[in-house]
């Protein structure tokens, strides 16, 4: 595939139009505290069917990266991470915004996403189509393995409890059962219903889940009495926007540290922004020379969360693309989108759909560097917008949900689907479940049953001795292993991140007393 | 409850874990019966993915139990998250999406849409009827170009 015909089909009007509609609207969504990207590309899935798959893969992908650094916008500007992987941004762009420096802050902030972003598109062009051949050894049991690897990042999404974290993923497999069985064709809980037997349709169910059960969690506030997302008063936008060179000198070895750190975390199942952002900024303050600026309006602060939580998108790619294992609940809900176009993850992206595949990386790269012309356009009307009312806000999130839901095949039965799975959603955040391991639970689900059910026809009745002849499916059972235990650690680093911060915080207080 | 100078401890409230443990344990049991249904090996999974949430759930239950006691021993009421008064408006939200959804099926997604951006915004107390039909007119219009001429999306 020459890279003269790839930028051919990246630069075509069709592609460019979804990549600006696609950054545009999720950099606001992003913006919107409460609006995650999850929700952007859940939201945008249904849109995409209908176009081309490059475009509206290139789409999806700016979304993913266009939100994560939206987020940091109202972080900066509202003390209000738009999403959890803007959180240690507020630290010291708020704290920059306060000493009348905001627009400054969200000049940082885009320059170091857009290095961030562009390192880790990088990253995926240079590292996924190597990392895809290895995926020609894989049989039945090595994929189910690499399912079950997948599933263990559960842990990191569970919240507060691994319990009921590990239940709604199992909920997930189950949710995935339902339907005709692949294997042998007989109808599994479908209860005679015949829209039941090609299984739930994927994307109505993370719509409702992600979209209609926010909606409904914002309708206790607006009943509350809170009538935006934000309640922080306007700050006044004005001064230099990006950085001086002096600045950029100074910032730019943390950026490119933090985006290397951000990619690695990325590739990590279960690792998304947040982690990233903390590491990376835990990271920059440790190895600075004035470690006691950070929490005080540092750039270097502004600087590393943010490219570190960008570089986590194009990390969090890789093995999505190459072995179909999403790292975070935004990389699963992209799967869908890719499914949807016809598309597996593995060998034949990088060989029969090699054109597409670089596009879309391709593209992916585009978005990261135009998300910087458009940050800088939008950025203030973002925030203005964090000020629209909530009861305008819910009403047309659900019309955009029911009619998401019923373009991706004209069905009005996946609409019920959303709206059943909006219902389920809304009670399991609201008992503190979380809806992100449901989700992962229904993709990897079919994976892990028919590669199982696979994997013991080849054993032919002898399953520990066929396991023992593949090398790799023992070094990936080592890797379950090993990622079982990875939450806790991850936790562990976090809370110890966050307990710092506190103390700084604390310290702050002192001072100003 | 506050009464008069003295705390009074509601013995009566039972964690909501307790109460979701049953009803998955209920479902769990359902889903069982209907799996005995299934022939050959394609019920063998669901079994076990049963079985495995059937084990969880019995973890569940006895934290459940375990936080009702605690807070009766030690004298504080149980903060459940799910009470009638929160789930109140979403719930009526919820039959209103379920109702535009339904009149969606019988005429179109515009007149069902117009309905409901309408009823909602008024359900959320919204005064400004100039907003709620500029808010209405910007949705309808969007939609159609961007689903129906655009995604050629059937919605009329």
């Amino acid at each position: 595939m020459q890279a003269i015909e790839i930028l051919g089909m990246v630069l075509s009007l069709d592609v460019l139009v979804a990549l600006f509609i696609g950054l545009v609207v999720s950099i606001i969504m992003g913006a919107l505290p409460g609006l995650s990207a999850t929700m952007a590309v859940a939201l945008l899935i249904p849109v995409t069917f209908g176009m081309n798959p490059i475009a509206g893969l290139v789409m999806l992908t700016a979304v993913y990266t266009g939100a994560v650094y939206g987020g940091s916008i109202t972080a900066i500007l509202l003390h209000t991470p738009g999403t959890p992987a803007s959180a240690a941004t507020a630290i010291d762009g708020y704290a920059m915004a306060k000493k009348g420096e905001g627009f400054k802050a969200i000049g940082i902030a885009t320059v170091s996403s857009v290095i961030g972003g562009t390192i880790s598109a990088l990253a995926l062009i240079f590292l996924a189509p190597p990392l895809a051949q290895v995926s020609l050894k894989f049989g039945p049991l090595e994929y189910f393995f690499m399912a079950v690897f997948g599933l263990t990042i559960i842990g990191s999404l569970a919240g507060d409890s691994m319990v009921k974290g590990l239940m709604g993923g199992i909920l997930g497999l189950f949710i995935g059962i339902i339907g005709l069985d692949q294997m042998s064709g007989i109808p599994r809980f479908t209860f005679g219903i015949l829209a039941l037997e090609s299984g739930i349709s994927m994307v109505p169910a993370m719509i409702g889940m992600f979209s209609l059960s926010q909606v409904m969690m914002m309708t206790e506030d607006i009943v509350k009495g809170k009538t935006s997302l934000t309640e922080e008063s306007d700050t006044v936008l004005k001064g230099r926007f990006l950085p001086t060179l002096k600045e950029f000198k100074v910032i730019l070895p943390t950026i490119i540290k933090s985006s290397i750190i951000g990619v690695f975390v990325g590739i990590l199942p279960g690792a998304g922004g947040d982690i990233g952002s903390w590491v990376g900024y835990n990271e920059a303050k440790r190895s600075s020379k004035h470690p006691e600026r950070f929490g005080h309006g540092a750039v270097e602060g502004i600087a590393a969360a943010e490219s570190a939580n960008n570089a986590v998108t194009g990390g969090a790619l890789i093995p999505l693309l190459t072995l179909g294992i999403p790292g975070s609940a935004v990389a699963a809900i992209l799967l869908g989108g890719l499914m949807i176009q016809g598309l597996s993850p593995g060998y034949e992206l990088f060989t029969k759909y090699a054109n597409i595949t670089y596009s879309v990386m391709y593209g992916f790269l585009l978005a990261n560097i135009f998300m910087g012309f458009i940050g800088y356009v939008i950025s203030k009307q973002a925030v203005k917008l964090s000020k629209v009312p909530m009861t305008i806000l819910g009403p047309v999130i659900l019309g955009l949900s029911v009619v998401g839901s019923y373009a991706i095949q004209n069905s009005i039965f996946d609409v019920y689907v959303m709206v059943f799975f909006g219902f389920l959603g809304y009670f399991m955040r609201k008992a503190g479940f979380g809806t992100a391991p449901t989700i992962l639970g229904v993709i990897l689900g079919t994976m892990i049953e028919s590669n199982y059910r696979r994997a013991l026809v080849l054993s032919k009745g002898s399953m520990i001795g066929y396991f023992f002849s593949r090398p790799i499916a023992i070094l990936l059972f080592g890797l379950v292993i090993v990622s079982m235990f990875a939450p806790i650690v991850m936790k562990k680093l976090q809370s110890k991140m966050k307990a710092d911060f506190d103390g700084l915080v604390s310290d702050e207080d002192r001072d100003m007393e | 409850m506050y009464h008069g100078g003295r705390i009074r401890l509601n013995t009566k409230n039972v964690h909501q874990d307790v109460f979701i443990s049953i009803l998955v344990y209920l479902a769990l049991g359902f889903l069982f019966v209907v799996s005995l249904s299934i022939k050959g090996d394609s019920g063998l999974f669901p079994r076990l993915v049963m079985g495995g949430l059937a084990f969880l759930n019995t973890i569940l239950l006895f934290r459940g139990i375990k936080k009702t006691k605690d807070a009766r021993d030690n004298g504080y009421n149980i903060e459940n998250t799910i009470t009638l008064q929160d789930i109140k408006w979403p719930l009526i939200v919820l039959a209103v999406t379920v109702v535009y959804v339904v009149i969606f099926n019988y005429t179109n997604f515009f007149v069902s849409s117009t309905i409901f951006l309408i009823g909602l915004m008024k359900i959320y107390k919204m005064k400004s009827w100039k907003t709620i039909l500029l808010v209405t007119l910007a949705f309808n219009v969007f939609i159609y170009l961007g689903f129906v001429l655009a995604l050629k999306v059937p919605l009329i």
